[in-house]
This record gives structure tokens, sequence and C-alpha cells, in this order.
């Protein structure tokens, strides 16, 4: 199945590359294949204010990469905590089955860079309180 | 400029030459080649003379020759068929695990059949092991099936190597030379081979057809049974179109082969040096000197092999990654795995395969090309120069 919107980001994707400032840091590597996911945040006053990412993986990934980083931009980090990946199908459209697992792969890593938040904040109130 | 085809491993286009030859058997001459009038004698004379002349380009008898649908069926057919003709003598056959799936595929079946398979080890070049090959063949062995050229990396199997052991110890010897044909000189005669497949599409002839040889005297069950078709051994009306075109593709390819094989090599090799001038981290895979003259296999370190296929793709270039066969597999190719290549770079590997028609212009073209697809796809990349082929580590 050949998705024209897929290749249409493959040309063009949006927020590829390394943020410089990020505060919350997430990879995912796939367990079948050499693919990797990394998104980097930018988090201000419980917001996401920016999002980057890096990822080692096909045009379907990539896609779906641009797409979750243009969707999650303004999300407070509780609606982070909720975001579905899925949502980006609504502007992808249907993924090839063998494909699902790239949507697995961005929810890990998205998932990662909240957890690399909330150790970020924790140092930081530890030093403070130190 | 014009889209570019360099995936010729995965199919080629027909020849005018070829579909001149078929064009009356697909029209005026439409007799089955069983009937015994006119009509039939006419169709039968096209199937006899393109069995002639696959015999005289492979060297044997023209009732050596056997049509099948392809390839596929050509291996599928040769490994059961001679696996269970022989099986009174033993039930050990040996391959190499960089076979085609046919070969593969054909040969787990066969292991839950009751015979036993040993699959053989390659080096990092994709070259059979041979020292596993004396090592592991004994009395029970009854066959061998090693492909002639690896349809991913272009690696050309020593194969008279391994038909003077098949010979010495009294074992049936099959290659898969459906990459071969046309670009490596196949005397089965001269050189041993007791049976062999080859396939219309990848010479420029049709899809659909392809042809077994199996040497006088070498038993092989019957592939499809209900008629008298290929000596009762694979029945069913004959495809004459087919058969013709195919005939005329073997006979082209055999006839340009000295010319055609160095022209595509200059090339091949031209691509090959100015891609490594110009991208840095580029590994070529397979064999550098033993290597088909159209095959060209190369990893570009932090880059996927699907995205840049897709890339080059948008920008009219056709080339494939990983097996064209396997590409909706998401597990990296059986072939590089086997030959040892770290996984990232396994799945950045990207086949560039060319035609008798390709022109140095094209392939200007394409690096071009290639070096903007490969830049932008390294800048957002998960990884960094240092952790290229280390992925595992």
């Amino acid at each position: 199945m050949y998705n024209t919107k897929i290749m249409e980001i493959l040309q063009n994707p949006q927020n590829a590359g390394m943020l410089r400032g990020a505060n919350a840091i997430g990879r995912a590597d796939s367990d079948i294949c050499s693919d990797i996911v990394k998104f980097y945040l930018q988090i201000e006053d419980g917001r996401v204010v920016d999002a980057k990412f890096k990822t080692f993986g096909g045009a379907t990934l990539i896609a779906v990469c641009s797409v979750t980083t243009q969707m999650i931009v303004g999300l407070t980090v509780d609606e982070l905590l909720n975001f579905n990946v899925n949502s980006v199908l609504e502007v992808l459209g249907e993924l090839e089955p063998q494909k699902d697992y790239c949507l697995n792969l961005a929810s890990q890593a998205l998932t990662n860079a909240v957890d690399d938040y909330y150790k970020r904040l924790e140092k930081e109130a530890k030093a403070d309180s130190e | 400029m014009n889209k570019i085809y360099l995936d010729n491993a995965a199919t080629t286009p027909l020849s005018s030459e070829v579909l001149n030859e078929m064009m009356p058997y697909m029209t005026t001459v439409y007799g089955n080649p069983n009937s015994l009038h006119s009509f039939g004698r006419e169709a039968k004379a096209g199937v006899d003379l393109a069995r002639e002349r696959i015999a005289r380009a492979l060297g044997c008898e023209p009732s050596e020759i056997y049509f099948t649908a392809g390839a596929t069926e050509s291996n599928n057919w040769a490994l059961n068929g001679i696996a269970k003709a022989n099986r009174h003598k033993g039930n050990h056959i040996i391959t190499s695990k960089i076979e085609h799936p046919s070969i593969l595929e054909t040969c787990k079946k066969l292991e839950r059949e009751g015979f036993r398979i040993t699959y053989l080890d390659v080096d990092e070049y994709g070259l059979v092991r041979i020292d596993q090959l004396l090592h592991f063949i004994g009395p029970d062995t009854i066959l061998i099936s090693i492909m002639a050229a690896n349809n991913e990396v272009g690696t050309i199997q020593n194969i008279q190597a391994i038909s003077n052991i098949a010979k010495e110890k009294g074992v049936i010897f099959h290659t898969d030379a459906t990459q071969a044909v046309g670009s490596v000189n196949l005397n089965v005669r001269e050189m041993g081979i007791d049976a062999l497949s080859l396939s219309g599409h990848k010479l420029n002839g049709p899809k659909g057809v392809g042809a077994l040889y199996v040497h006088n005297g070498v038993m092989i069950t019957p592939f499809i049974n209900g008629g008298e078709q290929e000596s009762g051994l694979r029945a069913g009306t004959s495809n004459v179109a087919g058969i013709v075109g195919l005939g005329k593709a073997v006979e082209i390819a055999t006839r340009d082969i000295i010319a055609n094989s160095k022209k595509m090599r200059t090339l091949r090799d031209y691509f090959i040096n100015k891609v490594m001038q110009n991208i840095e981290l580029t590994q070529l895979n397979g064999h550098p000197v033993q290597r088909l003259p159209n095959n060209i296999n190369l990893s570009f370190g932090m880059v996927e092999g699907e995205s840049l296929m897709y890339m080059l793709d948008l920008n009219g270039i056709a080339v494939s990654t990983g097996s064209a066969c396997s590409s909706g597999s998401v597990e990296n190719s059986h072939v590089l795995t086997a030959m040892g290549i770290a996984p990232d770079l396994a799945q950045g590997a990207v086949r560039f395969s060319l035609g008798k028609n390709t022109t140095k212009d094209e392939l200007d073209h394409v690096v071009e090309v290639l070096i903007d697809c490969v830049e932008k796809l390294r800048k957002i990349s998960a990884l960094s120069k240092s952790q290229v082929g280390k992925e595992d580590e």
C-alpha cells in the first residue's frame, strides 16, 4: 500500500533534528530491527513549547515522528501523558499492518521523554533542597 | 531527466528483439503444440527451437531442458523432485544460508518431511565456505544446491570448485543460475552441473516463464501430473509465446555476454568509485571483484535503506532495499546477516542493479541525487558517525 501522505512528509519532514535546550529527551529502540526514535522536547511551565525528532527508520517512521512532534506542541505534560500516538493516523491515514510497530516505537519514545522530564525535575528539586 | 530504472535484478524490460520473436505466437500461431495438425506443429516448432537455443547456450541436449513458469518453480521442482527420487540413496541435502527463498523454503519443507539439511555459512563477501562443504558432505548426501550468483549482493560463487567436489563424492549438483545466466559463462557439460534453474524476465525476456535443466540420467519426480508435456514431468499446455521469448532471450544474453558484461562492469565500477569518493561512510556489500557486472549493493552509514529507496523513488530513480522479494519484511536480509554485516548497515543496504541500456549520464544523475538524499537523511538520523556498524554493541 503506497501512502502518498507519508511520501509527502518524507520529502519535507517537520521538526527533524536536534533541539538545543531540550529538557525531556526520550529514545526507543525496536526489538525487531535497527529502528530508533529520539524525541527532544522543550517543556516550559508544564507545557510543551517545542518538539523535534531524530530517527533511524523507514518512511513511515519518519512520518509518524514528524506528525507526532507537530501534534504535541502546546500540550500540557498531563495531556502529553494521555496522548495517543494513534492520533497521527488522522493525518497519515491507514498504515500497512507491518508498519504498526512505528506507532509503538514513537509512543515508547514519548513515554521515555516524559520520564526523563520528571527525572530532571526531581534532580532539580533535590539540588534546590540541599 | 526521465525516470531511471536501476532494479534490473528484480526484473528487466522486455527487449524488442524478444518481443518480435514472440508476437506471432500471441497472434497467428495459436495452435496447441501437442496437437498433431499443422497449427499444432507450427507452435511445436517454436517450442522446439526455444529448447534448442537454451540447450546450445548451456552446452547440453535439448531433451535436458524442461520449461517451467519461472525460476521459483524450477527451484522448487529441482529440490523436491531430485530429493524424493534419490531418497533411496540418502536423505542429506547441502545448501547455503544465502539462497533465494524458493530454495530455503523448499529445504524447510523437506526438513519437515524427514530430510536433513545443512545450510553452509558464507564469508564476509558472501562466498560459500568450501571448507564447510568438504566437512559436511557425507555418504548420505544426495544433493548440493548452491546459487551461481547472489541476487542481493551479486557475489559469484566458485561453482566449478563446488561442482568438482560434488562429482568426486558422487552427489548431484544443482545451481540456481537466475541472476548468473547472461553474466557468467555456464557450460553445464564442461562444468559438471547436474541441474540448473533459470528465468526469462531477468534476461530481458518475458515474465512467467523459466526453465530447469536436468542432466540425462539424474532422477527427478514429476512436478505436475496429467499430461505429456515436458516429457510427462511438467504437465499443462505450454506457454508457447513465453517459451519462444525465453529461448530468444537466453540466446541473446549468451550472444552478447562479453560486450554487455564489459560495458556494465565498467559502469558498475565507475558508479561505485564515484559514490565512495563523494559520500563518506559508504560500504560496498559483497565481493569487490567476483561479483555480477550489474550489481552494486551499498550501505550508507547512519541511513536507513527503505527511506532512502523511497526518496530516490520520489526523484524518479528505482532501486531496491534488502532483497526485493522480502522487502515486505521488517527483518534484515538473511544474506547480509549471514555475511556478518552489522544490523544497521544491513538495514541500510540499497541495491542498484544496472541494465544493458543503463548509461553513464544516468549514473551521474543518480550520484547527484544520492548525495542530496543521503545528506538529508543523515541530518535526521538518530545514529551518530561513531555508532555506525556498532548498533548491537
